[in-house]
């Protein structure tokens, strides 16, 4: 049974204060003295996508080649000198110590520092009953049928009263009841049937076994409120925002699930939104047909396998893995019954539905691999009728940057409008009597606003860059510093190829003599370029002829293409030749970017010189890492869309101890395998590389592992973690400390910051550490990037293991400062940089190269 | 209540499809048949016949009424509009309710419907219930027509585990002359005809028990001209309204608004992309790259042919397109929808953006280069 756990309400009591180790003092020797902080100011509004490609799980702008399409990200944002927080100077002394499992209150310490009212979209749950009672039941003689027995318990209401959650032979109660032994009849044969029900346990109204349970009387609670579930959220069609300009629909809907957290019951609420098309997926494709005679089946193909489809005669979803283009609706299938039956006439009988397109194909699903109970035979195929189904998400939508705008800015909200959609829905449940009694019964009483607490701000980090270091003004990033000064490391580049299509010339001109008025600040020499101008914007023309300059001139240190817009076929080849076929570090611009007003050409230039410096090697910026000996990894996967593809695991190490530079590798496994098989040689690679860099092995390892849902994350402990310790074997008596922590962005946790009227983001490097975290884990949320508009989405962070004793002080520091150092963008990203890298890595080669990169390359950040 | 269970498992006799299926199926046969557009369903228990109704285009109002609220609670959510109606408003209207109360009471929520069904019913009504039930369905709610059904107890010897009656809950269970007897005089005390069938065949040589379950089907003699002729009809709802749901339709100006929009910008962004395309053909700017337009099969060439007609010709002025409301009208989707041209243009009024005098709609050409 669950010990009794109280929830204390976070404040700065007295928590046990440990020695703060020589590393951190001298962090705290940075943290400068600011103005405590003043009225909230109004952000300025800016380019609103960034924040927004996050939540729908894009990308924020890669330099490379979008650029110019959404405009995002360009810096846009003039200096603000936005109020910083206080920050203590002494904050390493006055910090928590580690948590451990066998704390008293059973809660954890909260840091203390400068500290942050944050509100979150948790909203507490008060268990006004005093338990809640487990009971066995069993049915003599047996009943088989699941079903059957539901219904004959269902009948004892007498006895159990009307409130009950039954599986079929455990049954909670919210009430006690003696052991009983009770006489029912079955309804198929008569027989008399005796139900014995004998109380096991009395469990305490917030067990994590009544959380199931709990969550099935919520799901009623929505459907009361008559919304409709999708998937596995609710969402309401009747207040849809329709695009008609794009034939797009805009539900509103809630994410919404109970769980327990350190400080008790929470309900998670998220407003979210769906995207749906409103027309069919077949008159989708005949739009595809009109515009692609040729290619209309590898079009559709292309469109439509992968996406999520809503059937018109049910709520289901189901993702199209095929296109059955010999089969159409005059087709029979096999029902239940055995009776075969064409679709045409399936649906016309039981949905009332007359399809009128007799000759379309139809659509595939595969049903994952399940186990099913003994003796059912698994659904091999499920076909679908393209008229009868509507395409969900945004699949083809990034390809029409005005589109996706406009979309953004249907689900755009404000910290407050998030805000107000949450509270909306607390007072619709209190509003509706039968929604109130359906958590009443059960003695669940929601909070009328959401949960409340002090979170703590970590400190600014300063910014090293050749010649000095500097503070960065809050929320901007350091977009002017970086242009304009010498990066910590910067490779000339003398021996370089550019290559372009003649039409393009006269960017190709303007690019050259943007490059060198640009790298003079930078510290960057450009030397003249070899250059080869192609007759036309073929693949083979510009494969061929950079084949042939490779092949010829030695030493080609990088080259440079400008390819025209939308040619996403000239980038990968490019790609596969440079990162597998012949390795030389490979620049790509899509030529709209380069096409604009100087001010943007040079904005352009800039980020290109960046970049390439750090594909050539050269080291950006850093920021001071206090931990010695220390050596930290990140990890992603990709998974392929398309089925039957590999996964790619990217793996990125660094090779220095200012975190500088990377050694990274990408290794292919089988398809939606999340365990990274791989593991041990790619770290065992890292560790050697390391060695002969420095001499010496780290003593310390941080891994990083970003990719990892709540369910999964007992196989990062039983596979992912003896895999890395059993790549320390390769050396002699080598036993570093381990330090494993999952990274979860895609979390559905919003933090609001509570001064002033409305409700804002909070500011960077807000932690919560305590109270919305879980029983016996060290973990936290962080908010490490900036938003510009639309809500705060905290990174999760949960250590899985922790050999270095590393406090969870120690480890947010060490997180926070990560987040800093992402080359592709002069600000804070919201995972580490290493798992960024990983991330980007493991994107290139799974999505572009399908082939592992060459060797050569892993010590460049090739794949920026 | 459980009118569904008994029959199914028996051994000796199976029926296929199930006898609840054929039951579901004769009301839908008679549904098709006869085109109600309001069906009420007394002792609609979990709601699955009313399921099974929802689909039937005719019907536009759909009641259900039972005396036990949980049961019909438990699934009535099936009846709500799924999502994807939203996306695609359908032509007709449809409200569904259910209604917790007794056939023994009279409710006007219960007024104005073209048939009425009891399935399964009346065996589970008290003496005094079913004394009333006459006076209420058929003197009160006067339908077009009313279906009973119930167990023929002739057939029960054939049944096996069958002691007294099919349902505990059963007060009783008539033979064929019992129901008839009771369906005659109740149809002759209310000036309705009365015709019996059944389902669930006997097997055969033994055709002489009858159907299995028993089906009265009742049809008012003299068509009543709208709702005058009961004079003392009570006011008092008694009922209590457990659930509604109205299904989003083309009738409801909101969704009709939504779509003609949707089709008005659709077909504008067609004329558009042909006048465009058909511009570029003469070559406007050598710098681009000719590029392959959507062909124009997508619409019948009749339709273009109208489209040259005078004041129907889209242009261009400055950096906008016009396309003529006219041209947009002549589309048959955007045409069906509205009904007449005055209400085109008051449907899109204030939502599209149009030329000043409000004759054209006005695209941006700037979206048309950015898209590509």
């Amino acid at each position: 049974m669950d010990p009794p756990r109280r929830f204390c309400p976070p404040g700065p009591g007295p928590g046990p204060v440990v020695p703060v180790p020589r590393g951190l003092r001298g962090l705290a020797a940075f943290s400068p003295r600011l103005p405590s902080p003043g009225p909230a100011q109004p952000r300025l509004p800016s380019s609103p996508f960034p924040a927004l490609f996050r939540r729908l799980g894009l990308e924020e702008r890669p330099l490379e080649r979008p650029l110019g399409r959404g405009g995002a990200g360009n810096g846009k944002a003039p200096a603000l000198a936005g109020p910083v927080q206080q920050k203590e100077e002494d904050t390493g002394a006055a910090l928590g110590a580690l948590p451990t499992r066998g704390q008293a209150q059973g809660t954890k310490p909260v840091g203390k520092g400068a500290t942050v009212s944050v509100g979150l979209n948790f909203v507490k749950i008060h268990c006004q009953n005093e338990a809640v009672y487990q009971y066995h039941v069993t049915f003599s003689p047996e009943v088989e049928c699941r079903g059957a027995r539901l219904a004959m318990l269902k009948e004892q209401h007498a006895v159990t009263g009307d409130v009950m959650a039954f599986d079929g032979s455990i049954l909670f109660l919210p009430i006690q009841i003696p052991k009983v032994s009770l006489k029912a009849w079955r309804r198929s044969d008569g027989e008399e049937i005796s139900i014995n029900i004998q109380m096991t346990k009395v469990l305490e109204p917030s067990s994590d076994l009544c959380i199931p349970f709990y969550n099935v009387i919520f799901r009623r609670v929505m459907k009361i409120l008559n919304m409709s579930l999708v998937g596995r959220h609710f969402f309401e069609p009747a207040q849809a925002t329709s695009l008609q300009k794009y034939s797009l629909h805009i539900w509103p809907g809630y994410a919404v699930s109970i769980r327990r957290k350190d400080g008790g019951l929470f309900l998670m609420v998220d407003a979210i939104h769906k995207i749906i098309r409103s027309e069919s997926v077949l008159s989708v494709m005949q739009t595809i047909h009109a515009q692609s005679q040729r290619t209309f089946q590898d079009e559709c193909t292309k469109q439509l396998v992968g996406s999520v489809v809503m059937t018109r005669y049910n709520n289901r979803t189901y993702r199209v893995d095929d296109i059955d283009w010999d089969k159409t609706p005059k087709d029979t299938f096999t029902l239940a019954s055995g009776q075969e039956i064409t679709f045409v006439e399936y649906y016309s009988k039981t949905h009332g539905i007359t399809i009128r397109e007799l000759d379309q194909p139809l659509l595939v699903h595969k049903p994952k691999e399940k186990l099913m109970p003994q003796g059912k035979r698994q659904l091999d195929l499920v076909l679908l009728v393209p008229e009868l189904t509507f395409l969900t998400g945004l699949s083809d939508l990034r390809k029409n940057s005005r589109m996706l705008k406009d979309v953004m800015w249907e689900m755009i909200q404000s910290p407050q409008q998030h805000y107000q959609r949450l509270t909306s829905l607390l007072r619709r449940i209190r509003d509706s009597p039968e929604a109130s009694r359906e958590l009443e019964r059960w003695g669940l009483c929601l909070d009328t606003d959401i949960y409340r607490t002090q979170g703590h701000i970590l400190p600014v980090e300063r910014i090293i860059l050749r010649h000095r270091s500097f503070l960065p003004a809050e929320d901007v990033g350091w977009h002017r510093e970086v242009a304009k000064e010498a990066p910590i490391a910067a490779i000339s580049f003398n021996s370089w190829l550019l290559v372009y299509p003649k039409r393009l010339q006269h960017l190709a001109k303007d690019l050259l003599g943007a490059m060198r008025n640009s790298s003079g600040a930078m510290g960057i020499q450009v030397g003249q370029p070899i250059v080869q101008e192609l007759r036309d914007d073929r693949i083979e023309s510009y494969v061929r002829s950079i084949q042939s300059s490779l092949g010829s001139q030695n030493k080609v240190q990088m080259l440079l293409c400008i390819i025209p817009n939308g040619r996403d076929d000239v980038y990968g080849a490019i790609k596969k030749l440079c990162c597998v076929q012949s390795p030389v570090p490979s620049q790509v611009i899509n030529a709209q970017s380069l096409t604009g007003h100087p001010g943007k050409i040079r904005s352009v230039v800039q980020k290109v010189l960046l970049q390439i410096n750090c594909k050539l090697g050269g080291q950006l910026w850093g920021v001071d890492i206090p931990l010695k000996q220390l050596m930290v990894v990140g990890m992603d996967i990709h998974h392929s869309r398309s089925p039957g593809m590999r996964s790619v695991i990217g793996f990125v190490a660094s090779m220095n101890h200012i975190l500088t530079k990377w050694y990274t590798r990408a290794v292919f496994q089988m398809p939606h395998q999340e365990i990274a098989d791989s593991l041990r040689l790619c770290l065992s690679q890292a560790l050697k590389r390391f060695y002969e860099l420095n001499h010496t092995l780290p003593m310390k390892i941080v891994v990083y592992r970003d990719g990892v849902s709540d369910p999964q994350l007992d196989t990062v402990l039983k596979y992912e973690v003896p895999q890395l310790q059993k790549s320390f074997q390769t050396f002699q008596n080598y036993q570093p400390s381990l330090v494993v922590v999952v990274v979860q962005k895609q979390m559905s946790t919003n933090f609001y910051c509570l001064t002033g009227e409305e409700l804002v983001s909070p500011p960077l490097g807000t932690v919560i550490d305590h109270s919305v975290t879980s029983s016996g884990r060290q973990d936290f949320f962080l908010l490490a990037h900036h938003s510009r508009q639309g809500c705060s989405v905290p990174t999760h962070y949960i250590c899985m293991w922790n050999t270095a004793n590393l406090s969870s002080e120690h480890l947010q520091r060490l997180t926070f400062k990560l987040c800093h150092l992402y080359w592709n963008w002069p600000g804070t990203v919201r995972v580490p940089a290493p798992c960024k890298y990983a991330h980007k890595l493991a994107f290139l080669v799974g999505q572009v190269l399908h082939h592992e990169p060459s060797a050569q390359l892993s010590e460049q950040l090739f794949f920026l | 209540m459980d009118k569904n269970f008994q029959e199914e498992f028996t051994q000796i006799i199976k029926f296929q499809p199930p006898l609840y299926k054929q039951r579901y199926q004769f009301v839908k046969d008679l549904v098709e048949k006869y085109k109600p557009k309001k069906v009420a369903d007394l002792g609609c228990a979990d709601c699955s016949l009313l399921w099974m109704l929802k689909f039937c285009s005719c019907i536009e109002v759909l009641a259900g009424l039972d005396i036990c609220a949980n049961v019909m609670k438990e699934k009535m959510h099936t009846l709500s509009p799924l999502p994807v109606d939203y996306l695609q408003p359908s032509e007709r209207s449809l409200t569904v309710t259910l209604h917790h109360g007794s056939v023994a009471h009279k409710d006007p929520c219960m007024l104005g419907f073209d048939l009425v069904t009891c399935i399964e019913l009346i065996e589970h009504l008290e003496e005094s219930e079913l004394k009333k039930f006459p006076e209420v369905v058929f003197g009160f709610m006067a339908p077009s027509i009313v279906v009973i059904s119930t167990p023929n107890s002739e057939f029960n010897p054939l049944l096996p585990r069958v002691m007294l009656y099919r349902h505990p809950d059963h007060k009783f269970e008539w033979s064929q002359a019992q129901f008839q007897s009771w369906a005659l005089e109740t149809a002759r005390c209310y000036n309705y005809s009365v015709e019996f069938t059944g389902v669930g065949h006997p097997p055969t040589g033994m055709e002489k028990v009858g159907f299995c379950t028993q089906i009265g089907v009742f049809v008012r003699k003299c068509p009543q001209t709208g709702e005058s002729v009961q004079s003392e009809k009570p006011t008092e709802a008694v009922y209590k309204t457990v659930f509604k749901a109205v299904y989003p339709s083309l009738k409801d100006e909101k969704y009709l608004q939504n779509a003609v929009i949707s089709e008005v910008v659709f077909t504008a962004q067609i004329i558009k992309h042909r006048l465009m395309s058909k511009r570029k053909e003469y070559g406007d700017d050598p710098e681009r790259k000719p590029k392959s337009q959507p062909s124009m099969d997508y619409f019948p060439d009749h339709l273009g042919k109208l489209l040259v007609e005078k004041n129907m010709e889209p242009f261009v002025s400055g950096n906008e397109v016009y396309i003529p409301l006219t041209a947009i009208f002549s589309f048959p989707k955007v045409n069906r929808l509205c009904g007449t041209f005055e209400k085109l243009c008051k449907l899109i009024a204030g939502k599209v953006a149009l030329s000043s005098d409000g004759s054209a709609v006005m695209l941006n050409i700037e979206h048309e280069n950015e898209e590509n």
